[in-house]
């Protein structure tokens, strides 16, 4: 099925028009994009039930952008009706494109603005709206209570699903684009104690469609219990360099925060990030091939951008060789190359930034237990709780759950939380020597830009095996 | 405000609350020394709680379901969106719990200098400030981001409650960058609700300094146990273990074992007692709950537990709102007292965190000063460290220097023993 148009935006195009219309009759650029999108968040643990529409998720408004004298400006609001038109049209000249009138700009040309049009969707199986509030708290309750259930060390168990169906119209003098875009994903969540500290073990899962992906979250119930009670006897691990296997979440969690932050070319522009000298250079193993963008369907896939540009699929490293970066309009107008379609906003109240989307490494040849034999003594990492982005010197901290200790290609049993990465990006990923032949991706994240500008971001790859050093 | 209250009636909600919130911006966003892009936005939302009162197994239950709208929605799509709510807390329900008390307040306007100045003067203000200190050849501000925001906030509910205030804010976050030896930077971000130009001013000119020292600072050196100062900023993200742990969601699930009268720091404290109070952030919660200064714990005991109205009566507790903002008293140990001893003063990490589930804390260090002790320091950077509250919090040392963030007033840095720091 296809993800319905907004009945809203459709109302309301012809007065987008009507103020895109009188803009250009003054700026020689302007567009607008405009959004309509509600999003769901479910939840049930010990404390209760929560549903409720979630602030990032729903939306409606519009941004508009002008370009005057050389530099850009923009003007976000909600509300569009025929009075309102000259209004904003008034703001626009008199209090925002005269902001800072004395200040030095930088000064861009005027963006291409290809001739295309089209009005398309994205699939989906089970409709949330369609299959109901009522029926979406009683699927995740019965799996929140079969969590709880699982073992009497198991302090609390968290169920959650969050969806968001958006539309969005962009408008410019050559371009009339619509999309219309559902995702939905989910987690457990479980939690034991081991003296005053609460131990959590937590599985994601998403999918661009509908509520199909709850069948998944069920059967995930089970693993998740278990990692949470092997935590109650965890121990620190002594800070050192190991060869690890990495799961496949762990990979996605080094692709976007240790690498797929230093190739976001805003931070090329600013002179951030230390990718943009390494152009054509090995950065990474030869058997590693990154992408962003459409290749893959997850959570942030899209037709077009936050800024009218068209998505790709990226290739980012091409057997280790580092190719291109990704690109919002306007870093890509300073430095001369061509939108990537990575210009995405936190809402129509936000700027655009260089953003990734769905980023990954391509899946290699090895089998996962023939990675494990060849370990003599190392580590395998499970479970990524966070990371943080270093672009300009390409450090990495990135932390996960756990590490199962590996000896003689075995697992001991002994189980290490929690476990800090550390070290330099280019030593990790040139350090990789086998990779799994199968691809998993997962976007039910959100990705900040430093510590904020929320947006929809996916990850994965497959199985790596790497030297890492560990806290 | 009042539509959407009529648009309930209409639709015969019993219950309900509306928070609805309008506001207005000023944003700059600066590359090096030019504007690279200027904004304004001028938006409204409003969210609506929906309970509905059942009755199930001869229990009574509340269900509750919220729904966001604005002013670009129509009557018709609005009353809709209430009637689905309606519906959906008939069975998104929990146990009974009673509304908070009403409160009833005219507007409050947050007393603030930057009252009486547009958003855009006061723009022009922090930019100029900023940029006044950004004079030394070797490290610059690399990129600057500014928000200049005004919100008004409304609250209504069906039981009576009417309260609303207004704030103004100034906030974002820069980058400061030196080229040599190395080539490096600092991140930090920044909230002032004042027109403090010279407090932007130390902000940019510490954060200058810390990036020249990173560009000449040597590798970490290898790992072990070492005592560590911890100071600036990251106080506001440690210190916030104990009011996540008071807080009634924590304490209700058993993620805390926190109850009135415990001694937060155990029985055996050697070192500084920790005394903590709440700042309010705003007037009022965002269940119109009245916010005010309280005292949360005196010399390591825990003197009351804050949250949410459901779970605070849950427990049989008064419901206070969830607090934020904390305030130490000074410590009796000077910075320069703290350094006698071989210690590393960590004073920029890449993204320090407190895990108040675990009790650990832990980052990769971008900037820290070694003490060796006889009067040397030495600049390092890289590694990290990897810590637990629990372990180390009955040997605090808090600083006599103390400083003002957004979220915390209080210790510009507190030691702690044995702390476990990763190097080369």
């Amino acid at each position: 099925m296809k993800v319905q148009s907004s009945e809203y935006l459709k109302a309301n195009k012809a007065l987008y028009k009507e103020l895109l219309d009188k803009l250009l009759n003054t700026y020689e650029y302007a567009s607008i994009l405009a959004a309509d999108s509600v999003g769901k968040v479910y939840s049930v643990s010990k404390s209760g039930i929560n549903m409720r529409e979630d602030d990032l998720y729903t939306q409606r408004g519009f941004v508009v952008k002008v370009y005057n004298d050389g530099s850009f400006a923009e003007y976000s609001g909600s509300k569009i009706s025929k009075e309102e038109i000259d209004v904003i049209v008034d703001t626009i000249a008199k209090r925002l494109v005269t902001l800072e009138a004395k200040r030095e700009k930088n000064s861009y040309k005027v963006p291409d603005d290809e001739k295309v049009s089209f009005s398309k969707s994205t699939d989906y199986e089970i409709s949330p709206f369609e299959f109901g509030d009522k029926k979406i708290v009683e699927r995740i309750t019965e799996i929140q209570k079969k969590g709880l259930a699982y073992d009497e060390r198991i302090l609390d168990f968290y169920c959650a699903l969050q969806f968001q169906k958006y539309s969005k119209l962009f408008l410019s003098r050559n371009k009339d684009l619509e999309q219309n875009v559902m995702w939905t994903c989910g987690a457990v969540a479980a939690m034991s104690l081991k003296g005053e500290e609460v131990k959590q073990a937590y599985t994601p899962f998403s999918v661009l469609g509908g509520v199909e992906l709850l069948d998944r979250i069920e059967e995930h119930v089970e693993d998740t219990c278990k990692v949470a009670i092997e935590l109650i006897d965890s121990v620190p691990l002594p800070p050192g360099e190991y060869d690890c296997i990495c799961s496949p979440e762990t990979t996605g969690m080094i692709v976007h925060e240790a690498f797929g932050h230093g190739v976001e070319m805003d931070m090329f522009v600013k002179d951030r990030a230390l990718a943009k000298y390494n152009v054509g250079e090995y950065v990474a193993s030869p058997l590693v091939t990154m992408h962003d963008g459409n290749a893959i369907d997850d959570t942030s896939t899209y037709f077009f951008d936050d800024e009218g540009t068209l998505s790709n699929d990226t290739i980012i490293i091409d057997k280790g060789i580092l190719v291109t970066g990704m690109s919002d309009l306007q870093s890509a107008l300073a430095l001369g190359t061509k939108p990537t379609g990575n210009g995405k906003r936190q809402s129509v109240e936000r700027k655009a930034y260089t953003r990734m989307t769905n980023t990954y490494f391509e899946p290699g040849k090895d089998k996962l237990e023939d990675m494990i034999a060849s370990i003599k003594d190392g580590l395998f990492l499970e479970m990524p709780c966070s990371g943080m982005e270093d672009p300009k010197n390409w450090g990495i901290q990135c932390m996960v759950t756990l590490a199962r200790e590996i000896k003689d290609g075995k697992f001991t049993g002994k189980i290490y939380s929690p476990i800090v990465l550390t070290g330099y990006v280019p030593d990790l990923l040139k350090s990789i020597t086998m990779m799994s032949d199968e691809l998993h991706h997962c976007g039910s994240g959100m990705c900040g830009k430093g510590y904020k500008e929320w947006v929809k971001v996916s990850d994965g790859g497959p199985y790596i095996k790497a030297r890492i050093r560990l806290g | 405000m009042e539509r959407y209250k009529k648009l309930l009636e209409q639709a015969g909600i019993k219950n309900w609350f509306i928070k609805n919130k309008i506001d207005s911006s000023v944003e700059l966003f600066f590359i090096k020394k030019n504007l690279d892009m200027r904004r304004i936005k001028e938006v409204d939302n409003a969210e609506i709680a929906v309970f509905t009162d059942v009755e199930k197994d001869g229990e009574k239950k509340r269900g509750r379901a919220d729904i966001r709208v604005n002013s670009s929605m129509t009557d018709r799509e609005i009353l809709t969106k209430i009637k689905e709510a309606e519906y959906a807390a008939s069975f998104a329900t929990n146990k009974f719990f009673e509304f908070p008390k009403p409160t009833k307040s005219e507007l409050k306007v947050q007393d603030s200098d930057l009252n009486g100045l547009e958003l855009s003067e006061i723009a022009t203000k922090f930019a100029d400030a900023a940029y006044s200190v950004d004079n030394d050849k070797d490290a610059f501000i690399n990129s600057f981001e500014l928000f200049v925001e005004e919100s008004t906030v409304r609250m209504m509910s069906a039981t009576g409650t009417d309260v609303a205030y207004k704030t103004r804010v100034v906030k974002g976050e820069f980058v400061t960058q030196c080229r040599k030896p190395q080539d490096v930077e600092t991140y930090l971000d920044y909230e002032f609700d004042t027109l403090a130009l010279d407090d932007m001013k130390d902000l940019v000119e510490t954060s200058l300094k810390t990036s020249k020292d990173r560009a000449r600072a040597n590798a970490m050196p290898k790992s072990g146990k070492t005592d560590v100062i911890i100071s600036g900023r990251y106080m506001e993200e440690l210190m916030s273990f104990y009011a996540d742990r008071a807080n009634v969601s924590f304490i209700y699930p058993g993620y805390s074992n926190y109850k009135v009268g415990d001694n937060v720091q155990g029985e055996d404290v050697k070192g500084d007692k920790v005394n903590i109070k709440f700042l309010p952030l705003q007037p009022f919660n965002n269940e119109g709950i009245e916010m005010k200064e309280r005292e949360f714990i005196k010399d390591g005991e825990l003197k009351l537990v804050h949250g949410n109205q459901r779970i605070s009566y849950y427990m049989g507790v008064e419901p206070i709102g969830t607090y934020e903002k904390v305030q130490i008293p000074a410590g009796k140990v000077s910075l320069k007292e703290m350094t006698d001893r071989p210690c590393l003063h960590v004073v920029n990490f890449s993204d320090f965190q407190m895990d108040a589930l675990d009790g650990h804390f832990a980052s990769e260090i971008r900037l820290a000063y070694y003490y060796d002790g006889k009067g040397n320091v030495t600049p390092v950077t890289g590694g990290s460290i990897n810590g637990s509250i629990f372990d180390c919090q009955n040997d605090l040392t808090f600083s006599k220097e103390v400083q003002k963030l957004s979220k915390y007033v209080g210790p510009k840095a507190c030691l702690f023993k044995n702390v476990m720091v990763s190097g080369e």
